[in-house]
């Protein structure tokens, strides 16, 4: 019986220290990735496949809120452990690029040769735009990619005698003639805006004005194109435009409300810049019906580039810290590879996988938001991007609300941008 | 003899519950130096490096410092700073005092009520209290639409650089006057009426006793309020981060708010280290300068 039990007692140790060994064994990787019903379910679903097709290897998901991304996963790269892929938009990634937080691509891993050869996997330009591109070294790949394009109200327009097809406007004298039109007054008050725009965040200001600059032709994804362009007289007349939609043209108040989404979507503004095709989803939780609504492509600068409204998104990378890299960017390419399961929510990846008809099937006017995610505009691509926005955005506050001329701000954001760029 | 090995044995017996009163506090003074002390004095060390969360701080003595008292920016949030807790000491204290006045005189009726509903605000959280005025100070806001209604005034509460600073001045005085008001009222309650009511005898009005017995008698009071107003007003951060963001035109932006910012969204750890310490300076300075008055109290 003793003799028994000690053979038991063996029996179970080895069993135990073989089971550890194999968990010890198995390829760990960590994936912060922010959170947004329902792809968590998708990104989770990605996980367990490929697990099944690599026993060897444990996938563990974090979710993150979004706004907290950039300092989790800084925290968690500082901390050196435990974080071997991360997604991250493109407006903070090249900081992680730029501080060498990032891997570059490893084309092996996706059984390619060359990054050519990868790069071909998805949309022309596509890693540009969503930020996987830093410095003539490609980082991450694409995982989602969206661009602003111009909501109006047809509804409003139907009330001011204007048709909302004919009259639908292309340049940005006509959007203001159009907007000028659709704004309501009571007391000299404006009690509906003609157009709407967070000025509160700098983002928004400095995405549309980002837009504005690049239709002007100036180069404004490079630092030093951004920090060139100031001088030019058409950087003026692009700041101008934008600012005059406040202080001369009288179709925008900014004191109204400060979410141009949120007032859209309660009919107390008629136009606003900063929607993609996810605005469908957003629009459906307030009282303007999708019918009363259309989306067109960003207005264009007579004689000016045809460009649309900034491109914008998110790459999936892996951390330079990972011990596993290519087990790494397997993963990753595998988790990228599904965007027919995105489509059917409306979020669109751009790998060239894709049928373009579910693209058609699940985005309501697809072909406004696809030509302009084509045409439109690279964001800058800068570690200082948080410092440059703000100090783009101010330049707009300062002649909306502090009655500065726009020769004046300009000149002052030079100066500023010349001590954060330098 | 007896007496005093009774005695010695009292001293032993609270000298030993002394040393175990250190054991118990122990474990909270060691989280709180490590999460509180520890942080602060290495603030001082990280104002002397360029550090920017990724890779290692780099010695830059005082370039930091050199740099801040060069730059607009931290001058224009430092003046926005002392013009808020100007205002907001100043206010505060005078609203509040005659308000404690008031619900401390016998003529006043309902005065719990009036009590009740002056402190209501004091125990809301500042980020609701920013999200309900913010909605008011729109141009179709309650605010804004009583007073164009009535005066004809159509009011930028939040939307010119010249009005908002004073409308947050306006909430924060709003959300706090209950607070200190009920400091002067604990104060006014501590003077015996008997000086009152001697001063009434020998012919002194109103204004005679307030000048001659309430105030001299309510220093101290006042000094507490004064101090505890200015600090917390110095250090404010919430009313701005909800309802402005620091606009417009960074005509809000306090200090507090431009260390946050500085720090999480520019990740310039170390610059942000130093405002960290010019905004501890200030209120150190003023700390010694208010001890000098206590002292000087005592003194009398």
């Amino acid at each position: 019986m003793k003799k028994l039990t000690i053979v038991f007692v063996l029996l179970f140790l080895l069993i135990s220290i073989s089971i550890v060994w194999a968990q010890e064994e198995k390829i760990n990787i960590v994936h912060y990735h922010w959170t947004q019903p329902p792809y968590d379910e998708i990104n989770a679903r990605a996980a367990k496949t490929f697990m099944e097709k690599y026993p060897n290897v444990n996938i563990e998901i974090i979710f993150i809120a979004d706004p907290d991304m950039p300092t989790k996963v800084r925290t968690a790269a500082l901390g050196g452990g435990g974080m071997d892929t991360f997604a991250m938009p493109n407006m903070q990634s090249a900081w992680f690029m730029a501080n060498g937080i990032c891997a570059e691509i490893m084309p092996s891993a996706f059984g390619k040769e060359t990054i050519e050869e990868v790069l071909e996997m998805w949309q022309e330009g596509s890693l540009q735009k969503t930020g996987g591109f830093y410095n003539g070294k490609y980082y991450g790949i694409p995982f989602e990619m969206s661009s602003y394009v111009a909501w109006i109200n047809t509804g409003h327009m139907k009330e001011a005698g204007l048709d909302p097809v004919a009259n639908l406007p292309k340049t940005w004298k006509e959007f203001v003639d159009t907007c000028s039109k659709m704004t309501v007054r009571q007391n000299d008050v404006i009690v509906r805006n003609g157009f709407a725009i967070n000025l509160k965040a700098s983002v928004f200001p400095f995405l549309v004005l980002h837009s504005f600059m690049e239709q002007k032709g100036l180069d404004w994804p490079t630092e030093q194109g951004l920090k060139d362009s100031l001088d030019t007289p058409e950087a003026l007349e692009a700041l101008t435009t934008f600012t005059n939609f406040a202080t001369k043209d009288g179709i925008f108040n900014p004191g109204l409300f400060d979410d141009e989404r949120e007032g859209f979507g309660n009919g107390l503004c008629s136009s606003f810049l900063t929607g993609g095709s996810w605005y469908w989803g957003v629009l459906d939780s307030y009282s303007v019906a999708r019918e009363d609504v259309a989306p067109i492509p960003y207005p264009r600068f007579e004689g000016g580039k045809d460009i649309g409204g900034p491109v914008y998104g998110y790459c999936v990378f892996v951390a330079e810290q990972s011990k596993n890299k290519e087990w790494a960017w397997k993963w990753l390419d595998h988790l990228a590879s599904q965007p027919e399961a995105f489509i059917e929510h409306g979020y669109f990846q751009p790998r060239n996988s894709l049928d373009p008809a579910l693209a058609d099937k699940y985005i309501l006017n697809n072909d406004v938001f696809d030509a302009e995610r084509r045409n439109g505009a690279a964001l800058l691509a800068s570690p200082k991007f948080s410092e440059t926005q703000d100090a783009v955005g101010e330049a707009i506050r300062r002649v909306v609300f502090g009655g500065m001329s726009n020769e004046e701000s300009m000149n002052a954001l030079k100066e500023e941008l010349s001590d954060i760029l330098e | 003899m007896k007496k005093k090995s009774i005695g010695i044995q009292k001293a032993t017996y609270y000298n030993r519950l002394q040393k175990q009163g250190y054991i118990f506090i122990l474990p909270t003074l060691l989280l709180f130096s490590l999460f509180l002390i520890y942080p602060m004095l290495d603030a001082f060390r990280l104002s002397l490096y360029e550090w920017n969360f990724a890779g290692s701080p780099l010695y830059i003595g005082l370039k930091n410092f050199i740099k801040l008292f060069t730059t607009k920016r931290f001058w224009s949030s430092y003046s926005v700073t002392l013009q808020f807790t100007f205002l907001s000491v100043f206010l505060l204290m005078f609203i509040s005092f005659w308000l404690s006045l008031a619900f401390t005189s016998k003529l006043c009726w309902f005065k719990q009520l009036y009590q009740s509903m002056v402190f209501l605000p004091v125990i809301l959280p500042m980020v609701a209290i920013a999200v309900v005025w913010k909605f008011m100070f729109q141009s179709t806001g309650l605010l804004s639409v009583v007073f164009l209604d009535i005066f004809g005034w159509n009011i930028p509460w939040l939307t010119s650089t010249k009005v908002a600073p004073y409308t947050m001045v306006l909430v924060n005085v709003w959300k706090f006057t209950g607070y200190y008001m009920v400091m002067f009222i604990a104060g006014l309650l501590n003077i015996p009426d008997v000086y009152h009511e001697a001063a009434k005898i020998d012919g002194a009005g109103f204004w005679r006793r307030l000048v001659h017995i309430t105030l001299p008698l309510l220093k101290n009071t006042i000094i507490l309020v004064f101090v505890s107003c200015a600090i917390f007003s110095f250090g404010t951060f919430a009313l701005q981060y909800v309802m402005t963001g620091g606009g417009p035109s960074r005509s809000t932006e306090v200090l507090t708010l431009l260390i946050y910012k500085e720090a999480f969204e520019y990740t310039k750890f170390g610059y942000s280290a130093a405002i960290s310490v010019m905004f501890f300076l200030t209120l150190f300075i003023f700390s010694i300068i208010q001890l000098k008055i206590f002292s000087s109290e005592a003194e009398v």
